[in-house]
């Protein structure tokens, strides 16, 4: 009789802890409280904050600038309409923005592969040693997108998150939920198999 | 002895930090062979990665974040400004529905006069029940519904008159005339081994016009007692006797005892019409759909569209039905539709109690016609149609009882 209720009370208690995991910063807090009114200065002082940070993020995972463009925008007027509908983010809103711009992106990428576009092409030129000049950068960051696509969504999550955003690991680890260590093992796996594809290019 | 993964993770903050790869390594010469193509696959991983965004992206991206900020905050105030005017609101509502509803106008009136299987015909049926849903006063939504039952019926009377088969449904009265089946007035045939109701019973028919002037019935549904249906007018009744036995039955008097004779003469078949006005021509009325040619006729009382009217005459060599005396029952000033409503309501519950004595009702209609319209009221409608009463072919119960003494006329036969 009393273990259904004892099991549900447990489970509440569980969601709350997690809820209380998350990281909140005082900082994020107070945009929240600002963003309510939807006042411009707070919305400018969010928007200045954290920008750049989702564009990078947006534009490691789908390497395109446009793309990327759009796609960060929408993030921040997907978080005004949260705030005007009282959906959102309570705190955090830096987890919150880099979380709605990772659906974006699988919702951008799901579309593009219903429609794709060029491709990008398979047989590059070797990378030759000596200094790197730009045009060589852009040669090699080709050769490395090509890679990159081929990874699994979440080797490419962390590894945009990683490099892209420049997340630290724990923030990495909160943002993917997955403790610390989970998060070391699949950034060793995903740059293994960014080298594999990588080699594989290379040999080709 | 560090684990590979954590020295990973090491070489990449040391890495970062602007340490060198192979000074990096050093640290973990365990890994090293293992981290070296790692740690190169992932500088350029991160080379991928770009630096801040350009201030034209900022730019443009802010502006529109911006943008969409102002918006809300205006959509959000909005409401707020617009809650005392909430009734305003409602008027402009309403004044939206009116305008286009007098833009579809046109439309309406092209399909007012729509019969079955026309293109029009839905936007006929659709406004009649647009028209009821605003209508909330019961006895005025009854008439209106008493009114469209009379549609219903006059676009079956045009459907045969053209001969056209088209599938219908419509209520009307049931009747049974010495084996011939009728609805309101309007032959019909129903399929073998139906039931078949009793007479005078209130029924919803469906089936489908033919071009002899029949209706094919296919499914007939007897309504509760005291439904009211129209009964339609009708209708055209053959008094089974010469105009000699006409005069004889009519001891009021046929007033126009020198055409009548006439007709008896070379007409040997007189008919009786009564129905609503629907048409005045020079030459020619339309009554229920059915056009009457006026020849010498003689016209009693007003004319005018909407009333109803008694006619009687024969049917010429060529088929064409000529008047011999027209009589206008009611003012003109009454309402048309209405006062055909009733009409009909009245008759048919009249033709309930079955064989009236015919010629008593006809008589007593072509003398008191004048008024008896006018007493015609909703109430009247109940008492008739519950009551029954097989006497009141006497003068109380008015010209209602006209079409139900045709009816009547039928069963004499």
């Amino acid at each position: 009789m009393s273990s259904p209720s004892f099991i549900k009370s447990s489970s509440r208690d569980t969601i709350m802890r997690t809820g209380i995991n998350e990281m909140t910063t005082p900082k994020d807090q107070q945009g929240a409280i600002r963003l309510d009114g939807l006042d411009s200065q707070a919305i400018g002082a969010v928007y200045d904050q954290y920008f750049s940070e989702v564009y990078r993020f947006v534009l490691y995972r789908v390497g395109d600038q446009n793309f990327a463009e759009d796609i960060a925008s929408d993030v921040f007027i997907r978080l005004l309409e949260a705030v005007k509908n009282r959906r959102g983010p309570d705190s955090n809103i830096k987890g919150w923005l880099i979380g709605t711009a990772s659906h974006a992106i699988t919702d951008h990428l799901r579309k593009k592969y219903r429609r794709p576009e060029q491709e990008i092409p398979e047989s590059l030129p070797d990378l030759s040693p000596g200094p790197v000049t730009e045009a060589d950068q852009r040669e090699q960051n080709r050769l490395v997108r090509g890679a990159y696509n081929k990874l699994t969504a979440e080797q490419q999550e962390v590894l945009a998150l990683r490099f892209g955003a420049g997340h630290s690991l724990e923030e990495t680890a909160s943002r993917m939920k997955k403790n610390v260590n989970a998060i070391k093992a699949l950034q060793f796996r995903a740059l293994s198999a960014l080298q594999r594809e990588i080699g594989e290019v290379d040999y080709d | 002895m560090t684990n590979l993964f954590d020295a990973l993770e090491i070489c990449l903050s040391e890495i970062e930090g602007g340490s060198d790869l192979e000074t990096t390594l050093a640290r973990f010469p365990e890994h090293a062979d293992e981290l070296r193509p790692i740690l190169k696959t992932a500088i350029k991983a991160r080379g991928m990665a770009s630096g801040e965004p350009s201030p034209d992206v900022v730019r443009r991206s802010r502006a529109r974040v911006m943008q969409h900020a102002a918006e809300l905050r205006e959509s959000k105030n909005a409401p707020r400004q617009r809650v005392i005017p909430a009734f305003s609101r409602l008027a402009i509502s309403f004044a939206m529905t009116a305008l286009l509803l007098a833009s579809s106008a046109g439309l309406l009136n092209a399909s007012a006069s729509a019969l079955p299987g026309e293109n029009l015909y839905p936007v006929k049926r659709g406004w009649e029940s647009v028209r009821l849903f605003f209508i909330f006063d019961p006895q005025v939504r009854g008439k209106m519904e008493d009114e469209f039952e009379n549609e219903r019926l006059h676009e079956v009377n045009e459907l045969l008159a053209e001969g056209r088969h088209e599938v219908i449904q419509f209520a009307g009265v049931y009747m049974q005339v010495d084996g011939v089946d009728y609805v309101s007035g309007l032959k019909v045939i129903l399929p073998e081994g139906m039931q078949t109701p009793s007479n005078g019973d209130a029924v919803v028919v469906s089936g489908r016009t033919n071009a002899q002037g029949f209706i094919e019935i296919s499914s007939i549904e007897t309504l509760p007692e005291g439904s009211v249906v129209p009964l339609g007018n009708p209708i055209e009744m053959e008094v089974e006797s010469d105009s000699e036995s006409e005069k004889e039955k009519a001891p009021e008097g046929e007033p126009d005892s020198g055409s009548g004779g006439e007709a008896g003469a070379s007409q040997p078949v007189e008919y009786e019409l009564k129905g609503i006005l629907q048409v005045i021509s020079e030459k020619s009325l339309l009554v229920n759909g059915m056009p009457v040619v006026l020849d010498q006729t003689k016209v009693e009382g007003q004319l005018c569209v909407g009333i109803e009217v008694e006619v009687k005459g024969y049917y010429a060599d060529n088929g064409s039905f000529i008047a011999q005396e027209v009589k206008g029952e009611g003012s003109c000033s009454a309402g048309p539709s209405t006062g055909g409503t009733n009409e009909n309501s009245n008759s048919g519950s009249n033709s309930n109690s079955g064989s009236n004595s015919n010629d008593g009702g006809v008589n007593e209609n072509s003398g008191s016609s004048g008024g008896s319209n006018e007493n015609d009221s909703g109430g009247d409608d109940n008492s008739n149609s519950d009551d029954n009463s097989n006497d009141d072919g006497g003068g109380g119960d008015d010209g209602g009882n006209s079409g139900s003494g045709g009816g009547g006329g039928g069963d004499d036969d």
